[in-house]
């Protein structure tokens, strides 16, 4: 009640916390709060967040604090998260489970001109991201920065970067509600671009990373030491005859890990036409053990009833990507997020149509690549790994070749106060196991009156998946209906119906098939939000920009609220 | 206990903080109302506000933009993602401002947040509409977290001609546009 009071004190306008220094100078604070309050009522999906009692409640804050002085930017974020009514207290001493204050983000930042400095935390990106791209997966709060510092200098069309840095990846996993270890690897980069003649810019960069030696919280495992080099280079076109751009992209990469020692490349390009009304799109990848990755550990806290046990343990050991290459497939559907051995090509063309206020598109994504851990064959002068070949594979257990069919259509229309947007496509994957997608979805919004608006989006996918041995065919179908009134607030309701995992439900009587939730978000004079969420939603995999996560079913309420002063 | 304690005892220094920094002369909230507090009147007259931090992005083409080249004019910064819906609801909007304000000193700067693997989406899903704003690329997020650290799309930001944030606006529901033209006339009058 008090923040919100003291929201109420800043009415309607954008403005930072300013204290005058003097007449001329003053510093600029800016603070952002985020309060995360949920009641799980119920935890006994499929995705592992084990460490909780069958029914709690969290309390999660993200306090984001920037002071400006000059040209210098200060600032950083606290994140705490608690728990309460977990099945497994912790442990005295290990701080993994109860109260966590971790300060995320700290950073110094200072520009003049065309030079740009920072010391603490910062995300960095080249190119296309298949070199490198340390980042943040917004969808999954998956928040990793290189903490380190970094330079860069641009004067009229030269841009020069030089960074350097362990990786920081955030502890807290929000998805599952996990701990997670910093990886800390050690990451130097260094580019240089050069636009000529304002039509083409070449470009050039060099990433090394030295990978430190990992050990596994309960001393089953142990990862190595090494090294990874990328070299590589990007040259892009722009508005070639006023209607063309072309981007091309090389990398090769080279790792030494001590016992072993390989080799990959990876080739990039794309073709945008803007043939008003008509847009073309046509990008290709090869990318041949192009993998540049860490793992790191999710950990749960074990039952501390048994003394033998170790108070640790690893739960699952995930890769995190250091780059995030194009996957050519649509954002929602990429759940072959592995693109380290995959060739293939993407096709796309819209088409505006002006007077009637619509615009089509249709869309064909073709792809290759094996699974598992097998890579394609490697051309006779590809050199070949210096560690020895692999056994022969078990019968029935090697890695398959897949294939990867995805044709899509769809229409964004304007009919008077009514916006509708329609897609449907159809996925087919072949020997992975088969999976074929047939997938539609609709949205229609409009304005009712010049203050409310009410907008309404259906989706709904048919599953049809696996081998004869083992088939799961399942429908997914979501349904969600808004209602704003004006920027003051808007009232949702949510209807979701799977039947993808009805076989796994632990729970008698408890029809897994049906969700239903209710959201209320209320807006505080553009400061802030309250938002409050009751009910059921549907769980399962999700997926944006080639990262994928299983989401737990959630059952309970949740509101977060978010100030900023 | 201790969480406990050290939660109420961070609240307080929380709120302790906010309080002690409200009781400083600060400018920000000192809105020149002419009689009205709060809303979109007070906000036409309000002619103080944050400074807006300089940043430089390059466009589709290549070509490199900073704020700060844009002193004197109101300049519409909006992030918006391929992913996001309601992002492509507002860009009718945007080009009907251009359209009307652009002779009047106003700009739109449309920065993407996406990833750099969406880099050769980004031109497309604007330019298919025949739309004339400038796109910047943000795939570093570097200029977002200054702006909008959760990362929200879409997120809009009013920079007066001074180089002073005067709005900042989350997300779109339709209608929305009303008061964002409103705002952009009343701050191109200023």
């Amino acid at each position: 009640m008090v923040l919100l009071a003291i929201a109420s004190w800043f009415p309607g306008q954008a403005h930072a916390l300013r204290v005058k220094l003097n007449k001329t100078e003053q510093l600029q604070i800016d603070i952002a709060t985020s309060t995360v309050f949920e009641y799980i009522t119920r935890n006994d999906t499929k995705a592992d967040r084990t460490n909780h009692g069958p029914q709690y409640m969290g309390l999660r804050n993200k306090l984001d604090l920037s002071v400006g002085y000059k040209g210098f930017i200060i600032g950083g974020r606290l994140d705490t998260f608690n728990f309460f009514q977990d099945r497994h207290p912790c442990p005295s001493g290990f701080l993994e489970c109860k109260g966590q204050y971790v300060p995320e983000k700290l950073f110094l930042k200072y520009r003049n001109g065309g030079f740009n400095a920072t010391l603490g935390d910062f995300y960095l990106t080249i190119s296309h991201g298949v070199a490198l791209s340390i980042r943040k997966v917004d969808e999954f709060g998956l928040d990793t920065t290189l903490r380190g510092g970094r330079i860069t200098y641009r004067n009229k069309g030269t841009e020069i970067t030089l960074a350097g840095g362990v990786v920081n990846n955030t502890n807290f996993e929000p998805t599952e509600q996990m701990f997670l270890k910093d990886i800390n690897d050690f990451v130097a980069v260094g580019q240089f671009k050069q636009l000529f003649a304002s039509i083409v810019t070449a470009e050039a960069h060099y990433v090394f990373a030295y990978h430190f030696p990992k050990f596994f919280g309960d001393g089953s495992g142990e990862l190595t030491s090494g090294q990874a080099h990328v070299l590589g280079a990007t040259i892009q076109l722009h508005r070639i005859a006023k209607k063309i751009d072309i981007a091309f992209e090389a990398n090769a990469i080279y790792k030494d890990l001590q016992s072993s020692t390989d080799y990959g490349y990876s080739f990039y390009a794309s073709f945008n036409g803007y043939f008003f009304p008509a847009t073309i799109r046509f990008e290709a990848t090869w990318n041949r053990n192009f993998a540049f990755l860490r793992q790191f550990e999710h950990q749960y806290h074990a039952n501390p009833n048994v003394p033998t046990d170790p108070p640790f343990r690893v739960l699952r050991v995930d890769p995190l990507l250091f780059n995030n290459p194009p996957s050519l497939e649509l954002q929602t559907l990429d759940t072959h997020g592995d693109t380290s051995d995959i060739r293939g090509f993407r096709f796309r063309v819209d088409y505006n149509d002006v007077k009637n206020k619509v615009i089509y598109y249709f869309n064909y994504v073709m792809r290759v690549g094996f699974s598992g851990d097998e890579e394609l064959p490697r051309a006779p002068w590809e050199p070949a790994p210096k560690e020895p070949p692999a056994p022969p594979p078990i019968p029935g257990e090697e890695a398959k070749l897949l294939w990867i069919h995805h044709v899509y259509a769809g229409a964004d229309v304007k009919v008077g106060i009514f916006d509708i947007n329609l897609l449907t496509g159809w996925r087919s994957t072949i020997e992975f196991p088969n999976w074929n997608i047939f997938h539609i979805e609709a949205s229609v919004a409009f304005q009712s009156t010049p203050q409310q608006a009410i907008k309404l989006l259906t989706r709904y996918q048919n599953h049809d998946k696996g081998d004869e041995i083992d088939p799961k065919k399942y429908n997914i179908f979501d349904f969600q209906l808004t209602w704003s009134y004006s920027k003051w607030f808007s009232i949702s309701f949510l209807f979701a119906y799977s039947n993808e995992d009805k076989e796994v439900s632990p729970i008698p009587g408890w029809n897994k098939d049906f969700f239903l939730a209710g959201e209320i978000k209320v807006n505080l004079f553009d400061r802030g939000s309250i938002t409050l969420v009751g009910g059921r939603t549907r769980g399962g995999i999700r997926c944006t920009g080639g990262v994928c996560r299983e989401f737990p079913a959630f059952d309970g309420i949740q509101s977060e609220l978010q100030l900023r002063f | 206990m201790v969480n406990r304690r050290w939660y109420r005892l961070g609240g307080i220094a929380l709120l302790a903080g906010t309080m002690g920094l409200m009781g400083c002369p600060i400018t920000g909230n000192q809105v020149k109302t002419g009689g009205q507090t709060g809303g979109s009147k007070s906000a036409m007259k309000d002619v103080s506000g944050e400074t807006a931090p300089d940043f430089t992005l390059q466009d589709l083409k290549g070509q490199s933009h900073s704020l700060s080249q844009y002193k004197g004019k109101v300049v519409l910064l909006n992030f918006w993602a391929t992913w996001c819906g309601p992002c492509k609801k507002e860009f009718p909007h945007f080009q009907r401002f251009l359209k009307t304000y652009e002779a009047k000193g106003f700009k739109i700067l449309a920065v993407s947040i996406d990833d750099a693997r969406q880099k050769s989406e980004v031109g497309p899903t604007v330019y298919r509409y025949g739309y004339s704003f400038t796109v910047l690329h943000d795939a570093e997020k570097r200029v977002v977290s200054l702006f909008n650290p959760k990362h929200r799309a879409p997120y809009s930001v009013l920079v007066g001609k001074k180089g002073q944030i005067r709005w900042r606006h989350e997300g779109y529901h339709p209608g929305d546009e009303v008061t964002m033209e409103k705002k952009i006339a009343s701050l191109l009058q200023e």
